[in-house]
């Protein structure tokens, strides 16, 4: 009996064994909530503030300032009716030549829908302002003509243009901004020149500090290169030609004809200034001219007597503008810098100078107009230096791999600043961030993987609101 | 039978106190309910028609003309928690942090064979037999394109698989060279090799050297998706060879070789290529080479598939091995063995695909040279293993006419003993413990048996080196891997 018993035993076990052994644990693939989010299409023509910003309304049209939005499900009016849900807004600005899809490009819409899905963020608005196209834009700064008025546009009339026009917004919830590059640098100037609109800013490697750390580097250092990118440097390198010219002629007695009086002729070539090249596609170039334009524009050729006629896109409609009120013009009587040979568009025209002269030195006059746009004049300017970001958060993406136009620098300078500047240390935080071997972190190639800690960042800061 | 019972006990205490491992590599764990039961201590013992895998001298101890068959149900249950991050923090679209279980799938390994006893030269068993030597087969299903890469692009779900078989037509001879004493064997083998290969690879976007801006190749464009599917077979040869001393009526002892010679895979293959979806990138792009249709630049971002067709090559390296192995009857009911066998696994240094006759590009994946190169280039899943060596320990208690039980364990080393390459197409986490139990009826001429096995490995955790993500990463995957084998073997053997 007993040996029965052992045996049935014995083969209950391997029948366990074998149940155990073959059930099936089912797939780890799980199906992905389907997003209804969009894309919101955005065009304004923001005419009071860009009318006459180099290459818009070319031709007399009137063109929109396009903008595109992520709007998360909740912002979409239901298709059974009733109104969207309320959302807040965050307002990205993008790098040098980085156009209103840049964002997007590096994956917004993708990433936006998959953390509104987990929950890591709450729905939000998101819309991605481009960059100018021209010379890659102009700092989103100045109260210039060529420029454009960003200055009163990014804090100002665009959120009040977005919560009058679309209902999900409203200035009773927190808006924040951020960018990347030069869009970085926008930021803080928006929230600077705008005292209390934002609640929270992100910005990644950007012209953070103009002269640096150490008042001598930033963008300083790289006033040569600009000029290497174009073989400006040290001025005209080439040396002139010289030719002897003959004034007088006699026929000797052997009936040769000689000369007996000569002049020598040296032809100068042109000089570094009307060398310099608006059109190229050097990026440190048109860096350097989208700031001039926006910092030291000189625009003594525009015809202030004249009118423009503007046509409304898409209809026959057209307008008689002024073009630009002598209040509001830059005329410098300093030529040292001046650049003359810009890309001359219809009636238009702006010279602008540069900050440096032909070695690479910078040329204080004009350079020091640049430095009183610096983040850190601008902060310390303000009667209580810090108080303009007094309760802002602030998100820092930096990586030491950063090449491009000593962003770096820069941004580890202006965090320094701010560390220093009377701020909760609490409202700052920075994420160092390394690419892989084989594809560094050179410029924004990551984008991608710190939008994410952006997005968390703002997140998190609209709900502490 | 207190000596008996107390082998018995021995045994089943070493089995279970052992720490280690079975089959190594891809190598089969065994065939034959009686050999499996035994943990593969089979290489003295062996008098069935088993013995074309465990020893060939031992058909010269078979009383009876025999046909004989087995099914093994393999089971693997692995399990993988991905780490699979370039630089260990740039997400790929594997699936990071969840556990991954590989594709439930019970495979089943047939195998048959019969033994006569003719009267030539002298009295030779002869038998021939079907099994497979070599065998491995898992599927996972790791990977789905990151969102922002292409959001609609479908990756086949056997997106890993390695279903690799050798299957051994073996004709044996053997026969005694001293009556009762020693016998040699020795088994000719036609070897049919089968090979499914599938793997996603992450290749360097080939718009770094064709264009400086980086928003075209930047995360998580950075990385072009390749599914490679590669089905081939191949023939071969191989031999084997033992020999079984029966040192006095309790004790033999036994020593085996077995030699397969590489086998030439080839057969067709399938390469898709699922590109970067950014309309927007290239529709609004300043440069023309980017911007225009039928462009490198608009292919790279179209969200396109591009499949190419081609036939390829490669050379499968099967390991020799040697082995030895001595059993001992402590009682007539009561049979202790031990076997010890020695596995070249460094001799496979894994596979190297050679592609020739392309067919399946056009547009620019066909005329531009550079994307040309990029999707026809040959592909190597390099292997470094090192040689390795088993322990096989098993009982046979017969404890009636009608019954008899088998049990065994076996330690077995890791020929994968540096995570430096180490891949979900061959989980081999570390030394390996077997435990195997079972038992057989004998009915007439028949004898029947079951025997299940549980193959512990230990867990394994493989780390990301810093340099992780370069293209040749491709042969290793981090992750934190578990793994479990299962197996059911059933078999009949019908004496005549």
């Amino acid at each position: 009996m007993l040996r029965y018993m052992n045996c049935l035993l014995f083969i209950l076990a391997l029948t366990l064994g074998l149940v155990v052994g073959c059930t099936d644990r089912g797939t780890n693939v799980t199906d992905e909530p389907v997003s209804n989010a969009g894309i919101l299409t955005i065009g304004h023509d923001f005419y009071d503030e860009l009318k006459l910003q180099i290459g818009r309304n070319v031709g007399g049209q009137r063109v929109l300032f396009q903008m595109r939005g992520y709007s998360p499900e909740e912002a979409i009016p239901p298709i059974q009716g009733g109104q969207p849900k309320l959302v807040p807004l965050l307002i990205l600005l993008a790098p040098q030549d980085g156009d209103e899809w840049y964002f997007f490009n590096h994956g917004l819409k993708q990433l936006a829908d998959e953390l509104v899905t987990e929950g890591s963020i709450q729905p939000m608005e998101i819309l991605c302002i481009p960059n100018d196209r021209v010379f890659g834009g102009y700092f989103y700064a100045g109260h210039s003509a060529p420029a454009g008025y960003y200055d009163y546009f990014i804090g100002g009339s665009l959120i009040d243009y977005l919560h009058d026009t679309y209902p999900f917004l409203t200035d009773s919830l927190p808006v924040g901004i951020g960018g990347a590059g030069m869009g970085s640098y926008g930021a803080f100037r928006a929230a600077l020149m705008h005292k209390g609109v934002f609640t929270s800013i992100s910005a990644t490697d950007g012209p953070l500090d103009f002269d640096g750390p150490d008042g001598n580097s930033g963008l300083m250092e790289l006033f040569d290169d600009a000029l290497i990118e174009q073989g400006l440097l040290g001025g005209t390198t080439d040396p002139p030609d010289s030719t002897w010219q003959c004034d007088s002629l006699e026929v000797d007695p052997l009936e040769d004809t000689i000369c007996v009086e000569s002049t020598l002729v040296i032809n100068y070539p042109p000089s570094w200034t009307e060398n310099f090249d608006s059109a190229g596609v050097w990026h440190l170039s048109r860096l350097f001219i989208g700031g001039a334009l926006a910092f030291s524009p000189h625009d003594t050729l525009v015809d202030t007597t004249g009118v423009i006629r503007i046509k409304f896109q898409g209809t026959d409609h057209e307008e008689l503008q002024v073009v630009i009120p002598d209040s509001q013009r830059f005329v410098l009587s300093d030529s040292t810098t001046l650049i003359t040979n810009i890309i001359k568009l219809n009636q238009f025209n702006f010279d602008f100078h540069l900050p440096f002269d032909s070695t690479g030195n910078p040329y204080w006059p004009i350079w020091s107009m640049w430095l009183n746009n610096n983040l850190e004049k601008m902060i310390l300017n303000d009667p209580s230096p810090g108080s303009q970001l007094r309760g802002v958060k602030m998100w820092f993406g930096t990586s030491p791999e950063f090449e491009f136009a000593n962003y770096r620098q820069q941004t580890l300078s202006w965090i320094d600043c701010l560390r220093h500047s009377a701020l909760d240390q609490s409202q700052i935080q920075v994420k160092e961030y390394t690419g892989y071997p084989g594809n560094p972190a050179t410029n924004n190639q990551y984008l991608y993987d710190i939008m994410r800690d952006m997005l968390i960042f703002h997140s998190k800061c609209f709900e502490q609101q | 039978m207190g000596f008996a019972r107390f082998s018995a006990i021995l045994v089943a205490a070493v089995t279970m106190l052992s720490s280690g491992v079975s089959a190594s590599g891809f190598e089969n764990s065994g065939i034959g309910t009686r050999a499996r039961g035994m943990a593969g201590a089979f290489r003295a013992t062996a008098s069935d028609w088993t013995a074309a895998y465990y020893n060939p001298a031992g058909y010269a101890y078979a009383d009876d003309n025999q046909l004989g068959g087995n099914m093994a149900l393999v089971h693997l249950r692995h399990e993988l928690i991905p780490n699979y991050r370039w630089g260990g923090q740039f997400e790929t679209g594997v699936f990071n942090g969840r556990t991954d279980y590989n594709t439930h799938d019970i495979v089943s390994l047939p195998s048959a064979g019969f033994i006569v006893r003719l009267p030539v030269w002298g009295e030779t068993v002869f038998g021939l037999s079907a099994y497979q030597p070599f065998d491995y087969n898992i599927t996972w299903q790791l990977y789905k394109p990151l969102k922002a890469y292409n959001e609609g692009a479908t990756v086949p779900v056997n997106q890993y698989q390695n279903n690799l078989d050798v299957v051994a037509f073996q004709l044996t001879a053997a026969r005694e060279f001293v009556e009762g004493q020693l016998s040699l064997g020795v088994g000719l083998q036609v070897l049919r090799g089968d090979l499914v290969f599938n793997n996603i690879l992450f290749r360097d976007n080939p718009l770094k050297d064709e264009s400086t801006d980086p928003a075209i190749w930047s995360r998580p464009l950075d990385k072009i998706t390749e599914f490679n599917h590669n089905d081939g077979d191949g023939w071969g040869f191989g031999l084997t060879a033992g020999t079984l001393w029966k040192v006095n009526e309790k004790l033999n002892l036994a020593a085996t070789l077995r030699i397969p010679f590489d086998l030439t895979i080839s057969g067709s293959s399938t390469s898709k290529f699922y590109m970067p979806n950014d309309s927007t990138l290239w529709y609004n792009h300043d440069s023309a080479a980017v911007r225009n249709e039928g462009t490198i630049g608009q292919l790279f971002l179209s969200g396109n598939t591009v499949t190419d067709h081609a036939d390829f090559e490669t050379v499968l390296k099967v390991p020799p091995s040697i082995g030895v192995g001595l059993s001992f009857a402590a009682n007539e009911k009561l049979t202790i063995a031990l076997d010890a066998e020695y596995t070249f696994w460094s001799h496979f240094d894994g596979f190297d695909f050679t592609y020739t006759n392309h067919y399946g590009l056009s547009g620019s994946a066909d005329t531009s040279v550079s994307a040309r190169s990029f999707f026809t280039a040959d592909l190597s899943y390099p292997v470094d293993w090192e040689n390795a060596g088993k322990v096989m320990l098993g009982v046979s208690y017969d404890c009636s006419d009608f019954l008899t039980l088998l049990a065994g364990g076996s330690l077995d080393q890791s020929p994968a003993r540096e995570a430096k390459q180490f891949t979900p197409m061959f989980v081999d986490t570390g030394d390996k413990l077997g435990l195997n139990t079972g038992f057989m009826v004998h009915i007439q001429r028949w004898d029947l048996g079951i025997v299940t096995s549980y193959l512990h490995q230990p867990d394994l955790s493989v780390e990301a080196p810093n340099t992780f993500g370069q293209e040749e990463d491709f042969v290793l995957f981090p992750g934190d891997y578990k793994a479990a084998t299962y197996e059911t073997i059933l078999s009949f053997n019908y004496r005549f």
